[in-house]
């Protein structure tokens, strides 16, 4: 065995923390509050440690020279519990540890919500265990260990979804996350299996670069059921129906989780497939994940549009951010593919870039929203309003996560969608195919995304913090907790630092695109003494979202003087609103959020296909109605078109199929004998 | 009129002894009374008259068909009442106010709600129609609302953009002018009768005017009746300019826009030609026009009308071939005619929906006896229609100002009014720019008036507006309140 | 329909042919002289008390509005602000007393200035314009919130025209405004019925600080042909300060323009400089 310098202590204590934790939870149960701080302080402790262990692995570059470490003996043949911590894992190691910190220290207060409703300590205890899982699985080096760890992080994640399982839609919600993650791991197990089979081991050592020598069929089934089952775990389109159901039902703490870094395990397992284990790979691999991501992106934000569930809008975000650090992966496979391992890798730094920025925002709007129903009870946006005033630090982290996940500068989202279109734009001149146009079509599709995302916020964070309150519990809304507001706060100076140095963070990134397309780039898009980010591998832009930043603060001094030299001498008069002289103004008089976005319900009609039910009732005359109702809704194109007809054919074949269990024990008997002859036929 | 009805007949600006008028048990009265609505005639006024502790109710419908008036009135009775609204929509307006005025209640009114005064504390904003769905918001204007413009309020109920029902309410502009007319008239009154609705001036002057002229036994002189109907034509092509302008200012086409604004002010100047105020205030008196106009005084005005009506076929012309224009005005604010029908509509916005209902048609009175202006109709029912009908009524009535002033009548045009015939009721109705004015005025045993009902054809209208916005995009809203313009402050009297 | 496709273009063309030749349409004044008012109007009154006859009450008896009355030591008193200019106290004096000048301008700051009676109150006294602060506040742009509080629409009409090309108000920088957080001030016209007290209150208020207020119109001032009814407040007095009153039923176009540069020391202005 052999031990490390510096990272592997920290790694280990982090694994032991999170232990600890699950142990100390369960142990615990019944002192709710010992539960809490023992289960979810142990996974903070556990989170730093990783932090500090895979921060430092990259910027010291001991990441590459990380070699496999095995816990303990396995007696087992072929399994072994052995993890490699080499740069990719490192960096989505640093994603799990990261949301880690910050997601505990707010379940400390999150928790506090089900004292005496419910178990903390079981949710603290899967919690843990959800971490150690996720990061094994981006540490494990061998397949067996791999999907060990992958059924166990699904098999708890299942559990923490199921929490509130009282409610039929929480249980569906998990029932549905638990076949879909159960279908993507039976693909990935196909795949491993070809995998090894060609390979001759299971150890992902073994696998590498082995695309190359494997013939042009085998290579394409692994890569399809490999990214079939990545994708499914990433909630890329049209497998993602699991996440909008999921994600919603789960305590907040675990949505920001699964959200954050679930999905990730995904893109993790795509970017190991198509970058290390596949060699050079063709270009329809790139062309398949850039539409895919592309169509994830565009759908997903449209469907967002049409929620008004607070938590299922940020779901089919999801979906949508995905989708983009899936066109910076489809782009970078693409550039592999004809050669040009610069620009490849800044598609995959965009990528990856937009994959630990979306954790630390999406996350971050997470926590907001559980915020927001812990003090309302409700997750439909047409029963809040008005909680700016009374949770003002709620508001201000969730406006600040808003602005980050439409992109705007100088936050992280901005940073990495520019890096994105700036390796799409940079695309178009590397081929003379038509194939070039997907770029800039990519590019356009990114683009409408953008603008969409931020309409969206515009109505999420407008409908639930603005105006006045639309129902008694978001009138008696409170702030919340201080662990709640800590754990946001971590995940804002993260996307404040994220997006304010890139540069500086940029560093993390070279020996991830050293291991897998062999180019460090950090120094290329580095200008100005780290000042200014760089687009440039071949002409590409420049932008500095430290420059604008420090711009909009030496303009301040503009305002503040004339407010300095001017308001001194005025009154400020508080006075309502103006109503136009009416009596008083309602609730009822605010805009709804489905409201707010009828006018994009019709521009993408045949998208949507919208559906109104008004119920019109008159005693005498229509000019006099009695009463009038009003519903609309939209259509679930994906459930309707794909998975019910899906459903109905897989049913309809499993009764025809039926007819081979026919009950009696000679037909059983025989089945067995043609099964067996026909592999001894097979193996001959 | 070839067939008969139990109901009083009466010519416009006539008047009838109120003992003739017809009368019946209440349920009877309400059964003849819907009986005509049911056959499709008009209702031009339903108001309660007091009598000791007691309420009569008094119709005026307007068969326009046979060309005449026809009135009944109930016997006293106290009490509720059986709505007349629950079969005909035209009376619901009316039978509000009639709640509102002397507390009986129409049974089965499908929206009973006061008109002007909520039990008489401020304006009649009490409980609205509220639209059920998580999805619906109200949007609340008024009544102080954007422009230069009179208060109103207005609750909507939208589904995002489109508005799934509107509530109107009016009654902040009540001055109280019926009530100070009881014992009447006294030295304001014809003051307040030019002030009902004070763009509409000649309509409702002439309409007292007429009125008492009926209760007095005498006919204006014929230059006075000439007079005055120049003078209302005037007034129609004034507005319907200012319309056209303002309908062109809506939808951000300014060279009518501006055009017309000018223009306009050019026709009110000629109104100010013969009496000295733009709006004809002291036009128009009961026995007469207290001021005449020498044949210079009728050549200028001549002029100067043929000069402002070049101008404005000029503007209305390129209002008519810009197709962004006609975009935004087609389809907008629809109404069925069958609709309008049922509501009672009138005036232009009636005709725009293919109904030929025009008072200078159907009951002619004054000089409209002796010179006709063909009725302007347009089928479609939307904002297009009105603003077409509008535009042909302003070619009709230049033409036929150019005839009218041709053909002045020699004489005076001022006679003194005698004395007011006791308990007798008169009829007169105009057709002022905005549809159907009607004034009824009763006497008591004494001469003075004991009831006079005013009933401004916005009181007919308001409805079409609401109706007309369902399922339009709220932003279309001042687009079709200005195709239908009509008055608040005569509603709210 | 009946349109051709072809005449679609012909009215941009028409359109600014006719522009170019007309020319600018806005009248000269307050640069060149006044439009003169219509032959017929009268314009303001003109009271001299010394022509009274002694025990003649001819024009008491007709006013509608009892403008005018004869209060003891005076002779007679005119109060212009409850006057509708009807005239049919012109018609009545034997003597001549009351006449009509023809003279547009009618627009006073203080109340007491449309009361005309007293030796030396002849005529009204003309507005002076807002005190030194104000004017350079609003001298050159002034923005009005217009609330009916029951008009009957001819002061608003006459009002909404000097926006019209003619007339141009927005050329002294007057502009009317939809919200009265945007504005300077307040133009009232109606007698201020009471179902429009809290929403004239409620505007008032949300005015913000400096503002004014312009009462137009017998209505706002009085309560016009109204006055007395128990329905109305008798004139915006009642509920917020005045600083220019325009009398009329409806003041003419020129006689509101005149106020509102009186008020704003524009019309001293081009006096100076002709």
């Amino acid at each position: 065995m052999n031990m490390n310098e510096l990272p592997a202590p920290l790694l280990t204590s982090a694994l032991w923390a999170y232990v600890a934790g699950m142990v100390g939870a369960l142990l615990f149960q019944r002192a709710e509050k010992l539960a809490n701080g023992i289960g979810f302080g142990l996974a903070a402790a556990g989170g730093v440690c990783g932090v500090f262990s895979f921060t430092s692995a990259l910027a010291t570059g001991a990441a590459t020279a990380n070699r496999s470490v095995e816990f303990f003996p396995s007696l087992i043949p072929y399994v072994r519990f052995s993890i490699h911590a080499d740069a990719l894992g490192c960096f989505f190691g640093l994603i799990v540890s990261l949301l880690g910190v910050a997601l505990s220290i707010y379940s400390l207060g999150y928790a506090r919500g089900y004292y005496g409703k419910k178990n903390v300590g079981v949710l603290g205890a899967f919690f843990n265990l959800l971490l150690l899982a996720t990061t094994l699985v981006f540490l494990a080096d061998n397949a067996f260990f791999f999907l060990i760890a992958w059924e166990i992080m699904a098999l708890s994640a299942y559990c923490l979804v199921s929490f509130e399982h009282e409610r039929e839609e929480t249980r569906n919600a998990g029932v549905l996350f638990f076949i879909m993650s159960h279908i993507g791991t039976g693909c990935l197990i196909l795949g491993f299996l070809l995998l090894s089979q060609a390979s001759g081991s299971y150890g992902f050592e073994s696998f590498h670069a082995l695309g190359d020598t494997m013939s042009v069929g085998q290579r394409n089934v692994v890569f399809l059921l490999l990214l079939f089952g990545f994708g499914i775990k990433a909630g890329m389109v049209p497998v993602h129906i699991w996440l909008p159901a999921a994600h919603p039902v789960a305590p907040s703490n675990v949505s920001a989780l699964m959200s954050g870094v679930l999905i990730k395990t995904g893109i993790y397992g795509i970017t190991r497939v198509g970058f290390d284990f596949m060699g050079t790979p063709p270009n329809w691999w790139g062309v398949t994940v850039l539409t895919l991501g592309t169509l994830s992106a565009v759908l997903g934000v449209l469907f967002a549009l049409m929620e008004h569930d607070l938590k299922r809008l940020l779901a089919y975000h999801s979906i949508e951010n995905i989708g983009i650090i899936l066109m910076g992966l489809g782009a970078a496979l693409m550039f592999q593919h004809s050669g040009r391992p610069g620009l490849a890798a800044l598609a995959l730094i965009a990528g990856l870039y937009h994959t630990i920025n979306h954790a630390a925002f999406k996350a971050l709007l997470f926590l907001g929203a559980g915020a927001v129903l812990h003090a309302t009870h409700t997750r439909n946006m047409e029963d809040m309003g008005g909680l700016a005033k009374r949770m003002r630090w709620t508001a201000l982290f969730f406006l600040v996560g808003a602005v980050a996940i439409s992109a705007l500068p100088p936050l992280n989202g901005f940073v990495s969608e520019w890096l994105t279109y700036q390796s799409l734009l940079q695309g178009f001149g590397t081929t003379t195919s038509l194939i070039r146009l997907m770029f800039p079509l990519s590019g356009a599709m990114l683009a409408l995304t953008g603008a969409l995302a931020a309409a969206c916020f515009v109505k999420a964070f407008g409908i639930t913090f603005l105006a006045q309150p639309r129902s008694n519990h978001a009138r008696h809304a409170h702030e919340a907790p201080f662990p709640m507001l800590l754990g946001q706060g971590i995940l804002v100076a993260a996307c404040v630092f994220l997006g304010l140095f890139p540069t500086v963070f940029l560093k993390l990134f070279d020996p991830v695109t050293q291991q897998l397309t062999g180019q460090q780039l950090s120094r290329q898009l580095t200008v100005a003494h780290g000042l200014v980010l760089s687009g440039g591998v071949t002409q590409g832009g420049t932008v500095s979202t430290l420059g604008i930043t420090l711009m909009l603060l030496c303009l301040l001094p503009v305002p503040l003087g004339l407010w300095l030299v001017f308001a001194r001498r005025s009154r400020t008069r508080i006075a309502p609103t103006w109503d136009c002289g009416q009596r008083d103004l309602t609730p009822q008089m605010e805009y709804t959020a489905t409201g707010f976005s009828k006018p994009l319900r019709m521009i993408f009609k045949a998208l949507f296909r919208p559906r109104r039910d008004v119920q019109r009732e008159y005693d005498f005359s229509p000019y006099f109605t009695t009463t009038l109702r009003f519903e609309s809704h939209v259509e679930e194109l994906f459930q309707t078109r794909i998975y019910r007809p899906l459903r109905w054919l897989v049913l309809h074949a499993s009764r025809r199929l039926r007819a081979l269990q026919a009950g009696s024990l000679q037909a059983y008997l025989i089945y067995i004998f043609v099964t067996l002859l026909a592999l001894l036929l097979f193996a001959l | 009129m070839n067939r008969t009805t139990p109901l009083g007949l009466l010519t416009n600006g006539a008047a009838l002894p109120w003992a003739e008028v017809p009368e019946w048990p209440l349920p009877e009265f309400l059964r003849n009374v819907g009986a005509e609505l049911e056959r499709g005639e008009r209702l031009s006024s339903l108001f309660g008259v007091p009598e000791g502790g007691a309420l009569r109710l008094v119709a005026v419908l307007a068969f326009d068909a046979g060309n005449t008036l026809a009135v009944g009135r109930s016997q006293p009775f106290s009490g509720p009442f059986p709505a007349l609204t629950a079969a005909h929509a035209q009376a619901h307006l009316f039978e509000r106010e009639i709640w509102e005025q002397h507390g009986a209640v129409p049974e089965n009114h499908p929206w009973l709600k006061a008109v002007r005064q909520d039990h008489g504390a401020g304006p009649a904003v009490g409980d609205f129609f509220r639209v059920d769905g998580r999805e619906v918001h109200e949007v609340a204007v008024g009544p102080v609302h954007a422009g230069i413009i009179e208060p109103g309020h207005f609750r909507f109920q939208c589904a995002g953009e489109e508005v799934l029902h509107l509530e109107i309410a009016l009654g902040f502009q009540h001055r109280g002018i019926e009530e100070a007319l009881a014992g009447g008239p006294h030295r304001a009154t014809v003051y307040q009768m030019e002030t009902v609705a004070g763009d509409t001036t000649i309509a409702h002057a002439t309409a007292y005017a007429s009125a008492l002229e009926a209760l007095a036994g005498m006919e204006a002189p014929l230059r006075a009746q000439w007079l005055r109907v120049i003078a209302l034509e005037l007034e129609r092509l004034a507005n319907h300019t200012g319309d056209l302008g303002a309908l062109a200012g809506d939808v951000a086409f300014l060279p009518t826009a501006s055009a017309c604004g000018k223009i306009r002010g050019d026709f009110l100047n000629l109104t100010a030609l013969l009496c000295g105020n733009r709006f004809g205030r002291g036009l128009v008196r009961p026995g007469g026009c207290p001021q005449d106009g020498a044949p210079e005084r009728l050549g200028q005005l001549r002029e100067r009308l043929e000069t402002a009506l070049a101008e404005v076929q000029r503007a209305a012309a390129w209002l008519w071939d810009a197709a962004s224009v006609r975009t935004r005005f087609e389809h907008t604010g629809h109404l069925h005619p069958q609709q309008a029908a049922e509501i009672g509509l009138v005036g232009p916005a009636a005709r725009a929906c293919g109904l030929v209902r025009d008072v200078r048609f159907d009951h002619p009175a004054g000089w409209f006896r002796l010179a006709q202006v063909p009725v302007s109709v347009w089928p479609d029912g939307d904002v297009f229609a009105r603003a077409r009908v509008r535009w042909l009524e302003i070619q009709r009535s230049g033409e036929f100002l150019r005839e009218q002033l041709d053909a002045a009548p020699e004489g005076e045009t001022r006679s003194a009014l005698p004395a007011l015939a006791p308990d007798t009721l008169a009829v007169a109705l105009v057709e002022g720019w905005r549809g159907e004015v009607c004034h009824v005025a009763l006497t008591g045993a004494t001469g003075r008036l004991r009831r006079y009902k005013i009933t401004d054809p916005s009181f007919h209208n308001w409805i079409g507006l609401a109706l007309a916005l369902r399922g339009q995009a709220i932003s279309d809203f001042p687009l079709c309140n200005k195709s239908f313009n009509l008055s608040y402050c005569g509603v709210d009297l | 329909m009946i349109f051709s496709v072809t005449r679609h273009p012909m009215f941009l063309h028409d359109a600014l042919l006719n522009r170019l030749q007309r020319g600018c349409e806005t009248m000269a004044y307050p640069a060149g002289a006044a439009p003169r008012l219509p032959d017929r109007h009268g314009g303001a009154l003109r009271l001299e008390a010394a022509k009274c006859p002694a025990g003649c009450a001819a024009c008491v008896a007709v006013c509608p509005t009892e403008a005018i009355t004869r209060p003891p030591p005076q002779p007679v008193a005119l109060d212009l602000g409850r006057c509708l200019f009807c005239a049919e106290c012109v018609k009545a004096c034997p003597t001549g007393a009351i006449t009509q000048t023809g003279d547009h301008r009618l627009a006073v700051r203080r109340r007491e200035d449309l009361r005309l009676g007293d030796a030396g109150r002849e005529q009204v006294r003309l507005t002076t314009a807002l005190d030194e602060n104000l004017r350079r506040l609003f001298g050159r742009s002034l923005k009005l919130r217009q609330v009916c509080a029951g008009g009957c629409n001819a002061c608003e009409a006459d009002t909404n025209v000097l926006g019209a090309i003619g007339w141009d108000l927005g050329r002294f920088g007057i502009q009317f405004v939809a919200s009265p957080r945007h504005a300077d001030g307040l133009l009232i016209t109606g007698p201020v019925t009471k179902n429009m007290e809290l929403a004239l209150k409620k505007t008032y208020t949300a005015v913000p600080e400096p503002k004014i207020v312009i009462a137009v119109g017998a209505c706002a001032i009085a309560g016009g042909p109204f006055i007395g009814h128990p329905q109305v407040n008798n004139g915006a007095g009642a509920l917020v300060p005045v600083d220019l009153f325009i009398p009329g039923c409806p003041p003419h176009p020129l006689t509101i323009l005149d106020g509102l540069l009186r008020l704003l020391g524009r019309l001293e202005e081009s006096e100076r400089k002709t």
